[in-house]
């Protein structure tokens, strides 16, 4: 047993509004800089859509994340005689276009433009050459639906569905759509730092927060094609690669990553999950139907003597592990069962965990094809949901159906409970029935729907104190500093000693 | 009238200096630059027998010719094209001399021809490499082929030129093959050429760096050698084991690029969308 301790997060999607505040919270703390102008480390994307870069989950194209061999997994796209193939052109990254020409508008002009007959314009000028650009696509082109028929029809996630499903999910009664916010998984088996050839890139030790080394940066964009979630992006201005560093200055202070802090709609909790390491290579391994299982083992129970006997020995300080008991990722993802990960069929095992959107169905098409508004149940039934389950499945069970319908029924539960306590217009014996279907009792119930509709703030963000004053008291002796701050000259004082 | 006595006296007297030393002249460049190729009464050598030849021939039509014999040769000249091609169209290299070097050149030759000058005796053809040992041939050898340096740091032979000798693998192809080169012009000939050369290639190129009376003498010693010995050479031709390699070596290099480019991703998933939309206007 290898105790560690990880920052993990949740996301409840049905909860996401699909406002962009994470996005541009993070763009303006961290990438509102020459060459970065295209990246969004945080970026929502609309489902069914190809997302941002462009079908970025389709990994034909990219050859991003790992493939099980045997009992261990090797990275898609790098590999000894691979790497050396593609030593000079790294043949699957992504292209600017993937992404989009990030451009900004001539505002200037709108004000110093000469007297004519036309109204001043601001035109589009491109963020790269500087140039007048018709802008082509952004970063949430498809956003809402929009251009369905280019992007959301070519999403990947279709690929293992029927044409009759497909067909089916486009029709206007049964259209739907979901948002998902996406962000660096900081995950525990990261192919961008096993495809790292200068050794940038590397998993921090007290946290699990993954940051490429600015200074040994080299350019090869290898972790840009590895990272299946295309989560690493290359600055074409300083010639390094960039991504997600979870807010790290704001973690060692005690607080929120600016993405968690902002959401409007209060979908992010995030905090610490204590895992066991040993068990990585093997869970990776896993085949398709067990990974989220498999994945899920890993995380200890923080409460166990056992864990914590491990951690303590590994260094985990006693806060972190409160910390982890407190956790309200681990109630999510563990204790409920509600959170998966997003594809864990890239096998990178992500520590950014979904609660999926429930999307229930108030009317669809029936047989005759005509409108059927009237349903059996309050909500309908959970099979009858908009977005059919292989399309969940697709994104966050690696096509484990089983494994969503169980999540959407404990969801469908709780809604069911608590309107049978707060309104009382349901029989008792359908939330009754609900709850006893999905293993549930009353209480847990209760504590599902505080922690999602009413939790306080420290109960969404609980941030184990980095203790940073121990890290200092590793490179230099406090007391030689003691009395030595305060207050002090520009120019020494004319009288004094 | 002693005044124009005295002018007359100084005219006299600068014409006799002017034509004398016009004459020296004459007799200087014909040596430097003619003696390799022609003689005065003395035969044949690679270019003709020049006794009498302003007698001849009209000194604009022998000044447009020694000034450029290829210039007059594409002119049509019928004269130019009938010499040309009697001397094996071999052409002759053009001579950097203007209107009154040439004049004294014809003068020169014009003299030679009738006795007049003391100093007319016809050249006649000398073998240098009397004395010549297989040492000087095989320095000859080192000299040409560049692996021993010039004393004056010149360009090898072999940079430009090329000999029939199985000891040199691969020469120069910008300038002539010189394996007859002995045969025709004699030892005189070739180490007149070597020491002072009438091409002008040749001569921007040892004009600053000279080769020293040594190098020339192994030099021709060399080139007669490889004159005589021509019949026993049998240099291996790599003209088309080259071309096969080469073609071989660009034929892999090309393939292993399209290998390593093989199913490479060069444009963006969304072209073809990008390619529909309308076409910027700005």
């Amino acid at each position: 047993m290898d105790i560690r301790s990880q920052i993990a997060m949740v996301f409840h999607l049905d909860k996401c509004i699909g406002c962009h505040t994470c996005s541009i919270a993070c763009k303006n703390i961290w990438t509102d800089r020459k060459g970065a102008e295209y990246m969004w480390w945080n970026n929502v994307e609309t489902k069914p859509g190809t997302g941002y870069p462009s079908k970025w989950e389709d990994q034909e194209i990219y050859k991003g994340g790992w493939v099980k061999k045997g009992n261990s997994v090797l990275l898609k796209g790098a590999g000894k005689f691979k790497g050396i193939k593609g030593l000079f052109h790294n043949p699957n990254m992504p292209v600017l276009d993937d992404y989009y020409e990030p451009w900004t508008y001539q505002y200037e002009n709108l004000f110093e433009a000469e007297e004519g007959d036309d109204q001043p314009i601001a035109r589009p000028v491109s963020l790269i050459t500087g140039e007048y650009i018709t802008p082509k696509s952004g970063p949430n082109w498809d956003d809402d639906l929009a251009g369905s028929e280019e992007y959301a029809k070519n999403d990947v996630n279709f690929k293992n569905m029927s044409p009759a499903d497909h067909e089916a999910m486009f029709q206007l009664e049964r259209m739907s759509f979901h948002y998902l916010p996406r962000m660096c998984n900081h995950c525990l088996n990261p192919a961008c730092v096993a495809a790292c050839p200068s050794g940038a890139i590397y998993k921090r030790g007290e946290d699990g927060v993954v940051l490429i080394n600015q200074k040994k940066c080299r350019a090869w964009r290898m972790c840009v094609t590895a990272c299946p979630y295309k989560k690493s992006y290359y600055n074409w201005n300083t010639g390094k690669s960039e991504k997600c560093v979870l807010c790290y200055p704001r973690l060692e202070a005690g607080e929120a990553p600016a993405c968690h802090h902002s959401c409007v709609g209060r979908i992010r909790y995030i905090s610490v999950m204590l895992y066991d390491a040993d068990k990585i290579e093997a869970a990776a391994a896993s085949n398709d139907d067990d990974l989220v299982k498999n994945q899920l083992a890993i995380y200890v129970d923080p409460f166990d003597p056992k864990v914590i006997a491990a951690a303590k020995e590994n260094g985990i300080h006693e806060s972190t592990i409160e910390c982890a008991q407190k956790s309200p990722v681990y109630k999510f993802v563990k204790k409920w069962g509600l959170a998966l990960p997003l594809h864990p069929e890239f096998r990178t095992l992500p520590n950014l965990f979904y609660v999926p959107p429930l999307l229930p169905t108030m009317s669809y098409a029936n047989e005759e094809g005509s409108y059927e508004t009237t349903s059996e149940s309050f909500w309908g039934a959970v099979d009858k949901s908009r977005l059919p389950m292989s399309y969940l499945a697709s994104l966050f069970s690696a096509g484990n159906v089983d494994t969503i319908k169980t999540v959407l029924k404990k969801l469908m539960a709780v809604r069911l409970h608590r309107r049978a306590e707060t309104v009382g217009d349901l029989p008792e014996e359908e939330a009754t029935d609900a709850l006893r279907d999905s293993v549930m009792d009353k209480e847990t119930a209760d504590d599902i729907f505080r922690l999602t509709s009413l939790p306080l703030f420290d109960q969404r963000f609980v941030i184990p104190p980095a203790h940073r004053e121990e890290a200092i008291e590793m490179l230099e002796s406090t007391a030689d500093v003691k009395g030595n701050s305060g207050f002090g000259f520009k120019e020494p004082p004319v009288r004094g000693l | 009238m002693k005044y124009h006595l005295k002018k007359s006296l100084l005219l006299l007297i600068g014409i006799i200096v002017f034509t004398t030393s016009k004459a020296d002249e004459g007799q200087e460049l014909f040596t430097k630059l003619c003696v390799a190729c022609h003689t005065i009464g003395g035969g044949r050598l690679v270019g003709p027998d020049l006794k009498d030849i302003t007698n001849k021939r009209s000194p604009e039509w022998l000044g447009a010719f020694i000034q450029s014999s290829q210039t007059l040769i594409n002119s049509g000249d019928p004269d130019a094209e009938s010499i040309y091609k009697e001397y094996n169209k071999l052409l002759m290299p053009d001579q950097p001399l203007n209107g009154g070097k040439v004049t004294a050149v014809l003068n020169y030759i014009a003299a030679a021809s009738s006795g007049t000058t003391d100093n007319a005796v016809a050249p006649v053809r000398v073998d240098l490499l009397v004395n010549a040992t297989t040492e000087h041939i095989s320095d000859g050898l080192l000299l040409f082929s560049g692996k021993k340096r010039l004393a004056n740091g010149g360009a090898s032979c072999i940079s430009c030129h090329s000999v029939k000798d199985d000891r040199i693998f691969s020469s120069g192809t910008l300038a002539k093959d010189l394996t007859l080169t002995y045969e025709i012009m004699g030892s005189a000939g070739v180490s007149a050429i070597i020491s002072n050369s009438p091409f002008p290639a040749m001569a921007v190129t040892y004009s600053k760096n000279p080769l020293t009376t040594e190098e020339v003498h192994n030099l021709t010693a060399y080139l007669r050698s490889v004159s005589q010995e021509r019949y026993y050479q049998h240099p291996v031709d790599f003209s088309i084991t080259f071309a096969i390699f080469g073609i071989f070596m660009f034929l892999s290099i090309f393939t292993s690029i399209l290998v390593l480019y093989f199913k490479r991703k060069s444009k963006s998933v969304n072209h073809e969308i990008h390619q529909r939309q309308s076409p910027v206007i700005n």
